[in-house]
């Protein structure tokens, strides 16, 4: 059990760690944060509501941005390495094929969990530097927008030094720059005029997002555990599009039509993780609630680890 | 058909791979017996598309058998605890582009349970055997085919296997390298390690090999022993030193009195490998800096002898 556990830890902790050095991981990661610091900045003159704005933007951002990452890192962990045959060589070692597949997503839920956290760090910053119309936090705009900056700068110097992957090491510097950030934030005298305190009932939203994340990591894997890449990404993709209309569709008939049901119960409903709503005008995200729909994601991501362990178990790795 | 020296014991082996609506595609090995015994140097030899590689899945599991026996360690191939006494070398080097050798040597240790001093130890030792120790941190993607060869041969030998499993080891290598993997390969089998090689290049198999099975299309076509298999049991040949034109005549002549066709004599020729291994070793010896991977005589110490498994 111990030996397991043990290759677990490290078959995981290579996936986080090859996702991380993927290019269009970090690229994704440093646009979405380039871009929640640019909202504060661009709605600086929009009349009234502007605190929402920036925080529904940024929310949206940290959503969007992560399902992408974890597309597209679950995909390239699974499929490429069946493809490539790495697969192959660690599957002749003495690891189990259930062991292999669930490290695999552990890797990519790691990595979704690095990229909430940089997003939410940064949907606080975001949220800080601009609490009103017409009145900006510049210190805070600035630590927001120049993280990615120097995130950049100091692992090129850490590859120029020590000949470190450039791109996981701007992965760990950004999130290690963006904590700073945050302390920096905390430190700063709040401006008589208009500041407002760290928003920290952003919390429950982002962990609410980070948990979707993780669902749709599950999904991903479990598609590329038979399919290759593409049509685990068009499979992916219409999983995503079906949750997000998952009440339209089928919710709404799921009393009087048996499909409906079913296909109301296969399908994650995303809507159940989006609750920005619930913070307008100074609302709370109850902790009830994200204990409630955690249950929902934990039973969702079992059932499909659980098919996708099946489904790996019995495929053959050419 | 086995017996208790049987490392690997296939019976009636076949696969058939299947299309998208589950009907037959292909017959890639179709009903094949061989058996592997301890201490052999095994050769599976067949063009491409014969069946070797889809064997050599099949006897690590990564392939399901369709019908037929196939035992390795007298366990069935889905055996994962099985796989702590194998080392495998796939035909390509599939290793992670992103780690550098030491890395790559270090994650398969951990996967075999090593502790980080067992590790580090082989790790530098297996560096030092497949010439690569000098490498440094350089990352699997930026080496030339025939480095990562060499690391992905080091990491095979990892967990100091019982039966190493080895596709088309020399596929990349240059001469040199080939030389010393076919010298690694006698050295690991005098120190009892079992090994099945499956290559196409024949004068490898015929340098290394005790025993090999010849597929064709999925089937057996050729088995036995090196030696008797190659032996031209017609002819006979006498290597003598060099002789002057007349003695050469004297024993032609004696020579014709007992065989009623004509001898041949001819001077022994060194082939082109040989050649090459003695102009090479020579510049060698002019004291030239090499860079990439260098040469090494000698295996690794951790790797046991046939007394200590």
């Amino acid at each position: 059990m111990l030996l397991k556990i043990r290759q677990f830890i490290t078959l995981s902790s290579l996936t986080t760690s090859e996702a991380m050095r993927q290019p269009i991981c970090l690229i994704l990661a440093i646009s979405s944060i380039f871009l929640m610091a640019l909202i504060p900045i661009l709605s600086l003159h929009q009349l009234g509501e502007s605190g929402k704005l920036v925080r529904d933007s940024s929310l949206a951002i940290h959503f969007l941005f992560g399902l992408l990452i974890s597309g597209y890192a679950a995909g390239m962990a699974l499929t490429i390495e069946m493809k490539s045959g790495t697969a192959s060589a660690v599957l002749s070692k003495p690891v189990s094929r259930e062991l292999f597949f669930l490290s695999k997503f552990a890797g990519i839920a790691m990595l979704m969990i690095l990229y909430s956290s940089c997003a939410f760090i940064s949907e606080l910053l975001a949220t800080k530097a601009l609490s009103q119309a017409y009145y900006m936090n510049t210190p805070i705009a600035g630590l927001l927008l120049g993280s990615p900056f120097v995130a950049i700068l100091i692992a090129g110097f850490v590859n120029y030094r020590w000949k470190r992957p450039f791109t996981s090491q701007a992965f760990l510097a950004l999130f290690v720059i963006l904590g700073l950030s945050l302390c920096i934030a905390l430190t700063i005298q709040p401006d008589a005029q208009a500041d407002h305190p760290i928003e920290w009932r952003l919390l429950p939203a982002s962990v609410l997002i980070t948990m979707a994340l993780c669902v749709m990591t599950g999904v991903t894997v479990g598609f590329a555990s038979r399919l290759p890449l593409i049509p685990t990404q068009i499979a992916t993709l219409l999983i995503f599009l079906f949750g997000l209309m998952s009440d339209y569709l089928f919710g709404r008939h799921q009393d009087t039509s048996v499909i409906a049901s079913f296909f109301y119960t296969l399908i994650p409903n995303w809507q159940h993780f989006w609750m920005t709503d619930a913070l307008t005008g100074g609302g709370h995200i109850p902790w009830s609630y994200v204990g409630t729909t955690s249950l929902y994601a934990c039973v969702y991501l079992c059932a499909v680890l659980c098919l996708g362990v099946l489904s790996f178990k019995y495929s053959e790795v050419k | 058909m086995s017996s208790p020296d049987s490392i690997v014991v296939a019976n009636g082996l076949t696969k058939v791979f299947k299309d998208f609506w589950q009907r037959p595609k292909v017959t890639a090995v179709n009903g094949i017996d061989f058996e592997i015994k301890r201490g052999r140097i095994f050769g599976l030899l067949g063009p491409n598309g014969s069946g070797k590689s889809t064997t050599i899945k099949m006897l690590l599991g990564l392939l399901h058998p369709t019908a037929g026996e196939l035992t390795v360690f007298g366990q069935d191939t889905s055996n994962v605890a099985n796989k702590s006494r194998v080392g495998y070398l796939p035909e390509e080097s599939y290793l992670y582009p992103h780690l550098s050798a030491p890395e790559t040597l270090d994650f398969y240790g951990r996967l075999f349970d090593l502790d980080r001093a067992t590790r580090k130890l082989r790790t530098a030792q297996l560096l030092d055997m497949v010439g690569l120790n000098d490498i440094g941190h350089r990352t699997l993607g930026e080496f030339s085919k025939g480095m990562a060869r060499r690391v992905g041969l080091a990491q095979a030998l990892i967990n100091d296997p019982e039966l190493i499993i080895l596709d088309e080891p020399t596929s990349g290598l240059d001469p040199l390298g080939t030389r010393q993997v076919k010298d690694l390969i006698i050295a690991l089998a005098r120190r009892g390690k079992t090994i099945l090689l499956s290559s196409h290049l024949l004068s490898d198999v015929e340098d290394v090999c005790d025993e090999i099975v010849i597929l064709f299309n999925g089937k057996v076509c050729a088995r036995g022993l090196v030696d008797d298999l190659l032996k031209e049991q017609s002819q006979v040949r006498f290597t003598v030193p060099n002789l002057s034109p007349k003695q050469v005549q004297d024993a032609l002549a004696r020579l014709r009195d007992i065989c009623a066709d004509d001898p041949v004599v001819d001077h022994p020729q060194r082939n082109l490998e040989q050649f090459f291994l003695s102009a090479v070793r020579d510049a060698q010896q002019t004291g030239v800096t090499q860079t990439g991977a260098r040469a090494s005589e000698h295996l690794a110490d951790f790797l046991s002898t046939e007394s200590d498994t």
